[in-house]
């Protein structure tokens, strides 16, 4: 026959192995939800729009690229060129992540970006700034309709805090523009966005020309010696862009010559946080140590510092060196103080134990019967407080009373009452002791 | 000579100042030297008017023999060769632990423009056995107080530190041994005694059946028996020297009380008649000195005790006991000063004190702390005071307890304070002899 309770036990065990499951799935959730905005991005880079093919295609195209990762950080000093788009429109605001599919749609910012940064970023080394151009619908769909572009008015703030407060931008209609930038090498932009050819800012100039406007501009700045350069269409770098017409072939020649003379890649930044660092000179810095710097500390004043130093050593010394009399030995027997330690040892376990009612009760107990012995002698007797209350009343009965009435309250009731009472009633004990005692004689 | 206080504080100053110079002033080394030249200057001229530290004498006296517990009193003087003596000056002496000063530092302040000055010293002699005076320490201060002159001299001065007798020697054992020798209790001792002492003529009052008919009727008038205390009984004291005697109550430790004691004892059985005996026990059983009269015992155990040493170890009641025991041959009185913590620990003690009691009368001496005492019975009602009493009534309980078991064996007990000892012990030796219970 079956044992019904180890059935019951079985039941238990699978509905302890529900709940653990269940508070899985909920850390699991709630891993997901806070570290999830990670799953996000690399969905943008995915998209048509992000920049997941363009490393591979320069490298392919045998020009140097490294692709930002949130865990490595280069140098800046090794980068020659970084290409970084923009999916926020206002880059001194952060917007929360969106949470339908009609938020996500209807979103313009697709990675927020802290200005700071941005400008950081720019200023480390020549920069490739892309702008946004599509809403997020253009990821969740992938399909290019008119819906899913930005509209040009909601570019403004994002222009006046990227500096291109002057800057005018125009986009054209539903169709691919072409352009041939070199020969038989043409480029292609659908609804091609682009700054406004006459209205430049003044420390800008065009790059490239594209359809009677400007598609890249270079603009100086002040505090480096480098110009930033500004895209109008992102679709010229993006992964649907790099499909269409020769603009593939294109980029890196444009790249090629952005980045200038030299071997460094061409960094593609897709991370809104600072990932590059920067070499410190002065965090390196080697300092030569040499007899000179060792010599200045037998320059003035510190030949003065040190020769007063060694006389007052030399004057500590001598008075240290030189005794009066024989050393102090302390303590020579040990063995007299032993009881003492054993007593105070004692009482201080005593009060360790939290009993002090207690202790105070035995205390006046035994005390009590010290007196009463001492009074009728050492032979032990029934009810001998009694008798010595009795024998003092004769002589005051009222300090009798007082007496035998608070010495049985502190023998009866010391272990209840509260510290304050209790330190109360032994010092009114005491004073009535000492009445008693110069009656009968010292305790 | 060492620099003084003063002369610390005003280096440091000058350094102080010098760090400020430093800081403050381009070039100021020569400042600097300056200052500290001028300091220079100021202590040698310092040195140049105080008194050299050879320019003392010194004469030392010591007594060279000196009772345990005793003060003994060290005589010097001390003059100057050339001027005054300094007007304040301090002494201070190295010396054998034997030997203890109630101050570390004799302050001296000789009369204006003496030459020279008498210091008595009191030392006190907490130790028996040989210690020794090394040396004479003196301090004073320079002219200008900048410098500590420290003049010293060998003294090598030697006591002998032996058993207190004084109660032998004052006479004073004699005094309390009167009333058994030749007073009034005497009197009573001379009727109620087993041994026969002198015939004398019957008196009105006496008891009539100590009347000698038979020389009554020879003398053709009545005489009667006159009869005295039992004399030529044995002494034997036995000795604790375990490590619970090494306490000390007062100067001494027990141990020394207990020997200071126990030579009265032996005086006082030498007038008594009795022969007295010694034995001494630790862990192990030590020397035993057999029972012989008084007053050559006296000597005997005087030289001996003076050479006793406390051991650190613990005692064997049993070893030490037995061993005793084995060594008397007849019934004796068997005084032992030995000393307990607590109930558990005297449980041994107390078995072979019963296995003695049953041949000899055993008189047990303890002595009681009155620093136990004081602890439980505290002047204050503060908490720490009231289990500091509570842990040495329980100390004192288990005293008692032990006591009370060895009273129920029949060992007579005497648990009494150190200055009560001698003149306790006497008395209660007086009644045994007066009762005749050995």
């Amino acid at each position: 026959m079956s044992d019904p309770s180890r059935y019951v036990g079985r039941d238990k065990e699978s509905r302890a192995t529900v709940i653990f499951v269940i508070g899985l799935l909920i850390a699991g959730v709630a891993l997901l939800t806070l570290f999830g905005s990670g799953v996000a991005d690399r969905a943008l880079d995915r998209s048509p729009i992000g920049l997941r093919a363009i490393g591979p295609w320069l490298r392919q195209a045998e020009l140097p690229a490294r692709v930002s990762h949130p865990r490595l950080h280069p140098r800046v000093e090794d980068l020659g060129l970084r290409v970084l788009p923009l999916f926020d429109i206002d880059l001194g605001y952060e917007e929360g992540p969106p949470e339908t599919l009609e938020d996500r749609m209807n979103s313009t910012t697709l990675r927020d970006i802290d200005l700071d940064n941005f400008t950081t970023k720019i200023t480390e080394i020549p920069t490739v700034v892309l702008l946004p151009k599509w809403r997020g619908a253009m990821v969740e769909t992938g399909i290019a309709h008119d819906q899913s572009l930005i509209p040009l008015g909601d570019l403004y703030k994002l222009k006046n805090q990227i500096g291109l407060e002057r800057a005018g931008l125009h986009r054209g209609g539903p169709e691919f523009a072409e352009v041939e930038v070199e020969p038989g090498q043409t480029i292609a932009l659908f609804h091609a966005q682009t700054f406004v050819a006459s209205i430049l800012p003044d420390h800008c100039r065009s790059e490239l020309a594209f359809a009677g406007g400007v598609l890249v501009m270079a603009c100086d700045q002040d505090e480096v010696g480098f110009p930033v350069y500004f895209v109008a269409d992102p679709d010229l770098m993006n992964n649907h862009g790099l499909g269409v017409a020769d603009n593939a072939a294109f980029v890196p020649a444009l790249l090629d010559r952005l980045r200038g003379s030299g071997d460094l890649p061409v960094y593609i930044d897709n991370s809104p946080d600072l990932l590059t660092t920067i070499e410190r000179e002065e965090e390196r810095q080697d300092y030569s140590r040499g007899y000179e710097e060792f010599a200045r500390f037998f320059d003035y004043p510190f030949t003065v510092f040190w020769a007063a130093l060694l006389m007052v050593l030399a004057v500590l010394f001598w008075r240290g060196a030189v005794r009066f009399g024989p050393l102090d030995t302390g303590e020579r027997f040990a063995v007299e103080r032993s009881k003492r330690a054993a007593i105070t040892a004692k009482a201080r376990l005593l009060r360790l134990s939290g009993s002090d009612g207690r202790m105070v009760a035995d205390f006046v107990r035994t005390q009590l019967n010290d007196l009463a012995m001492r009074s009728f002698g050492g032979q032990p007797m029934q009810d001998v407080e009694r008798r010595f209350l009795t024998f003092i009343a004769r002589r005051d009965p009222d300090l009798a009373r007082d007496f035998g009435a608070l010495a049985d309250d502190l023998i009866q009731n010391a272990a209840s009452m509260p510290e304050a009472q209790l330190h109360r009633n032994l010092a009114h004990y005491h004073s009535l002791l000492k009445r008693v005692v110069t009656i009968h004689g010292p305790v | 000579m060492r620099p003084s206080r003063r002369l610390v504080a005003l280096v440091l100053i000058l350094a102080a100042l010098t760090v400020l110079i430093g800081l403050i002033r381009q070039d100021g080394g020569i400042a600097a030297s300056i200052l500290w030249g001028a300091a220079v200057l100021l202590a040698l001229a310092d040195l140049a008017l105080s008194p050299s530290a050879k320019g003392f004498a010194v004469e030392a006296d010591l007594a060279e023999t000196g009772f345990v517990g005793k003060t003994a009193a060290l005589s010097l003087d001390i003059a100057s060769r050339r001027g005054t003596l300094p007007q304040r000056f301090d002494l201070r002496l190295t010396h054998d632990p034997g030997i203890a000063t109630g101050e570390a530092v004799f302050a001296v302040e000789p009369e204006a423009d003496s030459r020279a000055v008498g210091v008595k010293v009191p030392l006190d002699l907490v130790e028996r056995g040989e210690a020794a005076l090394h040396r004479l320490s003196m301090r004073f201060a320079s002219r200008f107080g900048l410098f500590d002159i420290l003049p010293r001299w060998p003294l090598a001065l030697k006591v002998d530190i032996v058993p207190d007798v004084a109660p032998v020697h004052s006479g004073e054992i004699q005094t309390r041994m009167l009333p058994l020798l030749d007073g009034l209790k005497d009197m009573n001792l001379r009727g109620e005694g087993s041994e026969f002492h002198q015939l004398r003529d019957f008196q009105q009052g006496m008891d009539p059946r100590n009347i000698d008919w038979k020389r009554s009727a020879r003398l053709r008038g009545l005489v009667a028996r006159e009869t005295r205390a039992e004399r030529n009984h044995q002494i034997v004291i036995g000795l604790d020297c375990g490590h619970l005697m090494g306490e000390r109550i007062g100067k001494l430790s027990k141990l020394d009380h207990a020997i200071n004691a126990a030579l009265a004892l032996t005086w006082a059985g030498g007038l008594g008649g009795d022969n007295v005996g010694f034995f001494s026990f630790a862990s192990c059983p030590q020397s035993f000195l057999p029972p012989r009269p008084g007053r050559r015992a006296f000597g005997q155990i005087q030289k001996h005790s003076a050479a006793l040493k406390q051991e650190s170890a613990e005692t064997n009641h049993t070893l030490g006991l037995t061993q005793l025991n084995s060594h008397l041959d007849r019934r004796s009185l068997v005084v032992i000063f030995s000393d307990f913590v607590d109930s558990v620990t005297a449980e041994l003690l107390i078995e072979n004190l019963a296995v003695m009691t049953r041949h000899h009368l055993i008189l047990y001496v303890a002595l009681q702390d009155p620093e136990l005492e004081a602890f439980a019975q505290p002047d204050d009602v503060a908490m720490t005071a009231v289990a500091n009493a509570i842990s040495a009534r329980q100390m004192l309980f288990e005293r008692r307890h032990v006591l009370d078991r060895l009273r129920r064996l029949g060992v007579l007990c005497l648990d009494t304070t150190p200055d009560k000892l001698t003149a306790g012990l006497i008395s209660r030796y007086i009644d045994i002899k007066s009762q005749e219970l050995i």
